[in-house]
């Protein structure tokens, strides 16, 4: 999309400090992937997991060098943590899960408008929002779902620039306890199923142990909102009448699977893509066997 | 410490089950070595939330007025609720997620840099912590669940916990309780005068037709998500 809008990609990497053997193949994967300049920020405590505290303002730093009109997180919880703050620094806009959108015109753009655009969903899901950051005259900070794969843009041979970053400073935070997070495969997974208290608890469990790497399957009544917020799977499987999902990008396809004795009308609903009126006795083993088509071509890659 | 629980306004019942809830019930539950102080940004006078948030064990409740309140951003409100912040000297901002109407989840870290305070994300528990001025919380993030010491001051922005949700019952209000207990708080200082934007209300609004399509079978929903098939159109 750079390409064709004819912007440049800088990719900010903050890191502890590495060695020119440790870094050469994360700046070639980089510049495989696109990047016209890689920006290195390294510093002791940079690679602990992002905090506004420690993170931010070494973010601020780098974005107020570049002067972007888009800033882009990855999918999952990083955008969710970095992202507002950014946005407040830099005077711009939040999209949060948004989908990039490029013009197909080739032809010249009219004036006070761009050719990259973000789209979002509203905060009723009754409709989206683009911002374009040309028109609105500020940059706009906003996070991707996991929808892409590993492709190649560029020949990998990049230049890199380290930018001189102040260590975290000793802040009001301080780490009592990390383990490893039980649902952060969801943020990452290109197709998620949602499993509600409408169908029992071994439904979800059958579900789960069918589920291919690609697919993650997580039971309503013990997933944690704060994990749930940063899920933005391309494919999403609810599975419940009365499911109520607020996260992904306005191009996650959603299917809904009613296990209710009386059919869900499609009148009823506003982000759903596909209806599978299933019934209180759905063949649950079907939907088990279906999951595994989920992961499609390429379902041995890792999303990017 | 003082803590200052802001309310969002003009929510539904399930969607303030998720967003004003969890924020006063882990402000509430600190202990009562805390002073929890409930806030409104909200000139329309609906005050069931203070008077819930009182019955849950808020100190007080303050209701602050503002007539181009309905008018600002994230940029702009976190300047107002600042300066309400800075009136009623708090160590410590709690509030729910999503605090605004487009979802976007920006209002804690537009209040912190207001304050110039630090800020704390998707916050998932507190607990007091070993000193007064601090708490326990937390969070996930980089693929740990973590828990960190903070010393206030400080704005978090709380997420419901795994079984705090739509089904959650709203807090009671406990006995009949006399609305002129409510505090109103006013920011007629000029140095509280926000720059009205509505940043967030930028760019194109477009409705979605999803055009929702049935299926009849677990094979054809997944066929009809991944493009490979469609069902009927209806």
């Amino acid at each position: 999309m750079a390409r064709d809008a004819g912007a440049s990609v800088f990719a900010v990497l903050l890191t502890e400090p590495m060695t020119p053997e440790a870094l050469a193949p994360v700046a070639r994967r980089l510049g495989l992937a696109g990047a016209d300049k890689v920006l290195l920020g390294e510093a002791p405590g940079f690679g602990a997991p992002p905090l506004d505290a420690t993170h931010g303002p070494a973010l601020q730093a780098i974005a107020e060098r570049i002067a972007p009109i888009i800033v882009l997180f990855p999918a999952g919880g990083l955008g969710a943590e970095l992202g507002p703050t950014l946005a407040m620094r830099l005077s711009g806009a939040f999209a949060g899960c948004s989908d990039l959108v490029v013009a197909d015109d080739e032809a010249a753009m009219p004036d006070g408008t761009g050719r990259v655009v973000l789209r979002r969903w509203r905060g009723s899901r009754s409709g989206c929002r683009q911002l374009d950051p040309v028109e609105i005259e500020r940059p706009v900070v906003a996070t991707l779902g996991a929808t892409g794969r590993p492709s190649q843009y560029g020949d990998g041979d990049v230049e890199v620039e380290i930018v001189a970053c102040e260590p975290p400073a000793q802040t009001a935070l301080v780490e009592l306890q990390s383990e490893p997070d039980e649902f952060a495969a969801l943020e990452l997974a290109p197709a998620l199923v949602l499993v509600s208290d409408e169908v029992t608890p071994e439904v979800a469990q059958q579900l789960a142990a069918a589920a291919t790497p690609e697919v993650a399957v997580v039971d309503q009544r013990r997933i944690s909102a704060a994990a749930l917020a940063c899920a933005a799977p391309s494919v999403l499987i609810v599975v419940g009448s009365r499911a109520e999902f607020t996260f992904g990008s306005p191009a996650t396809r959603v299917g809904l699977v009613a296990p209710t004795a009386t059919p869900v009308a499609t009148t009823t609903l506003g982000a759903v893509d596909v209806l599978w009126n299933a019934g209180p006795t759905a063949p649950w083993s079907d939907l088990v066997r279906a999951l595994g088509a989920l992961g499609g071509p390429g379902s041995d890659q890792a999303p990017s | 410490m003082r803590i200052v629980v802001c309310l969002r306004p003009g929510l539904p019942d399930a969607d303030s089950r998720r967003c004003n809830v969890p924020a006063l019930v882990a402000a509430t539950s600190l202990g009562t070595k805390h002073e929890v102080v409930a806030l409104l940004p909200d000139s329309a006078g609906r005050l069931d939330y203070l008077l819930q948030a009182l019955a849950a064990g808020a100190a007080r409740a303050v209701r602050l007025v503002d007539d181009q309140m309905s008018t600002t951003d994230f940029h702009g409100l976190g300047q107002l609720l600042a300066a309400a912040v800075r009136h009623l000297d708090a160590d410590l901002v709690l509030m729910g997620s999503p605090f605004d109407d487009e979802g976007v989840g920006t209002m804690s870290a537009a209040l912190a840099k207001h304050l110039g305070v630090l800020h704390v994300a998707r916050v998932e528990a507190i607990a007091a912590g070993s000193r007064a001025d601090t708490v326990e919380l937390t969070v996930r993030g980089g693929g740990r669940k973590r828990r960190l010491a903070l010393t206030a001051p400080a704005v978090l922005s709380v997420v419901a916990a795994p079984q705090m949700g739509a089904t959650e019952p709203l807090l009671p209000i406990g006995g009949v309780m006399n609305p002129d207990i409510i505090e109103t708080l006013s920011l007629s200082d000029p140095e509280a005068t926000v720059v009205r934007r509505r940043t967030e209300h930028l760019g194109r609004p477009e409705l979605v037709d999803r055009n929702t399509v049935t299926v009849s079978s677990a094979a054809e929903l997944v066929a009809a998500l991944t493009g490979t098939k469609t069902g009927t159109k209806t």
